[in-house]
């Protein structure tokens, strides 16, 4: 009896948290911009919490300066609990408590400061290309091209999207996670179907045929990978030989412009390079200039960082030392897509 | 001689019926019924406590599709049928040593510490209803409703006991529904 009281007492000895371990994670409560950030510790049975009502928290939106709470009533308070049994996280923000779960000590703070600061630490465009290589022992191209250790000057198609949040780093309409895979599993340099030193996922002009990539999209649909006017298997954006006549497109380029689109011996309307023969097999195609359109998707990671400082806790705890308690870091990635 | 046997068996009928009875009333009691939700989890809940505060009996449900404040009713309007399982739609009735708050025990972001439960039933199968009927409609911008919530062939269990019900009204409330 006596050992009841005096633990209803408040007499807990607990000088410090440790939950470095554990997980930070985050929940909505039910009420409006209501959010709390717990960490458990699932081998000691306890878990420490902070819930707190912000109109301006998101866990996606970087915040300018800290977000600065101040802890003062039972909507607004640090909480650290141990129980008779394991929690999960749908401890919080439940909408009916566990009848398992008994709370056997409990720490409440009265006063306090809570920090948050909202920032972005990743981007990517996850085309398969490392946005900064870490492994210098792997002989892979990283998005930092001019390798100057600075990412967002190097925007080899100049579209306003640095390469390492390009998806089409060479705006030919072709993603760089399809250009960049080459047959070989054993060859772990990119793909480089011309062979001109620059890899298809930077190249402009990927079969070297003089005809711009983004260009060989004889339907127009936005898709060069579809089109393939010999059915040779090889879509014409990287088939030399467009028509599979024995003269290379480059080679039918007759006034020599770089572009064999013009070039129309016959006046059948198909230009040479698609042309076998001067019977009228083939519809004339589109030859304008096609603009890029693929809309661009950049994987972004907003960390939330918490702390909360000067805690004073209610009851006799004298013994406690931990009067600033970082709760670390949560990370939340989201796609962000624009629109081309 | 026989008489006496008669009474006395009477009297043990009357006995064994009233114990029925007794449980009865241990899981029905009046008290407002009152909700709360946690729309990013769709999860509800539909409680009532009693005048002592003392024991409760709560709906608990998710659901993508259920509005619990609705800006249209459909004509057709049938009533919202939940099925009981084991996991996310469970009816609970439960009694505390000491008086709780409902409003500040059900969907607290962080649970109440000193609730003692000092009994509890559950029921994981059968169904509850939730229906709406026009209450008044006077206003037609303005038309209250009143909601109904009705527990189905039910089986609350506890430690060592079973109640099953047929029909259990959780309770109504009203609602008015303001055309957006």
């Amino acid at each position: 009896m006596l050992t009841v009281v005096s633990c209803d007492d408040g007499d807990i000895i607990v000088t410090s948290f440790e939950f470095d371990d554990s997980t930070l994670e985050l929940c909505r409560g039910s009420l409006l911009n209501e959010f709390v950030f717990f960490k458990i510790n699932t081998t000691t049975n306890e878990a420490i919490s902070y819930n707190f009502t912000s109109p301006i928290y998101n866990d996606t939106t970087v915040t300018d300066t800290p977000i600065l709470i101040d802890l003062e009533n039972d909507d607004n308070q640090l909480v650290y609990r141990q129980f008779n049994n394991t929690v999960t996280s749908d401890y919080y923000c439940n909408t009916i408590p566990d009848s398992d779960i008994t709370v056997t000590e409990e720490l409440i703070s009265i006063s306090g400061e809570a920090s948050i600061i909202v920032e972005i630490v990743d981007e990517d465009d996850n085309d398969g290309v490392l946005a900064i290589n870490e492994d210098v022992t792997v002989n892979v191209e990283d998005e930092d091209i001019n390798g100057d250790g600075d990412l967002e000057n190097d925007d080899t198609d100049n579209d306003g999207i640095p390469n390492y949040k390009d998806q089409d780093d060479d705006n030919d309409n072709v993603l760089t996670s399809v250009e960049i895979p080459n047959n070989d599993v054993t060859d772990e340099s990119f793909l480089d179907t011309d062979e001109d030193g620059t890899p298809n996922y930077l190249d402009e002009d990927d079969d070297g045929d003089g005809i711009k990539t983004i260009n060989e999209d004889l339907d127009n649909d936005g898709s060069p990978r579809d089109d393939d006017s010999d059915n040779d298997g090889i879509p014409n954006y990287l088939d030399n030989d467009d028509d599979n006549d024995g003269i290379l497109t480059i080679d039918e380029d007759i006034n020599q412009i770089n572009d064999a689109r013009d070039d129309d011996t016959d006046d059948d309307g198909i230009p040479d390079y698609l042309d076998t023969n001067s019977d009228n097999d083939e519809a004339p195609s589109f030859t304008g200039e096609v603009s890029s359109s693929l809309d661009n998707t950049v994987i972004t990671t907003f960390r939330t960082t918490l702390t909360v400082n000067n805690i004073l806790f209610g009851g006799s705890n004298d013994q406690f030392t931990d009067e600033d308690f970082s709760f670390g870091f949560r990370d939340q990635e989201i796609s962000i897509t624009t629109p081309k | 001689m026989y008489r006496y046997i008669y009474l006395l068996i009477i009297i043990l009928t009357i006995t064994g019926c009233s114990e029925g009875d007794i449980i009865d009333v241990s899981i029905n009691f009046d008290g407002e019924l009152q909700n709360c939700s946690n729309d990013i989890d769709n999860t509800f809940v539909f409680y009532k406590v009693d005048a002592d505060n003392k024991r409760t009996l709560s709906l608990s449900f998710t659901s993508t599709t259920y509005d619990s404040t609705p800006d249209s009713i459909s004509t057709d309007n049938e009533p919202t049928v939940i099925t009981l399982d084991e996991t996310d739609n469970i009816l609970i009735y439960r009694e505390f040593e000491t008086a709780i708050n409902g409003s500040t025990y059900f969907c607290a972001s962080v649970p109440p510490s000193m609730n003692e439960i000092s009994e509890e039933y559950t029921s994981t199968d059968g169904t509850a209803e939730i229906s709406l009927e026009v209450f008044n409609d006077d206003d037609p911008n303005n038309i209250v409703y009143q909601r109904t919530i009705t527990l189905k062939n039910i089986t609350f269990i506890g430690d060592d006991i079973e109640i099953r019900r047929e029909e259990l009204l959780l309770g109504s409330d009203t609602q008015v529904v303001i055309p957006q």
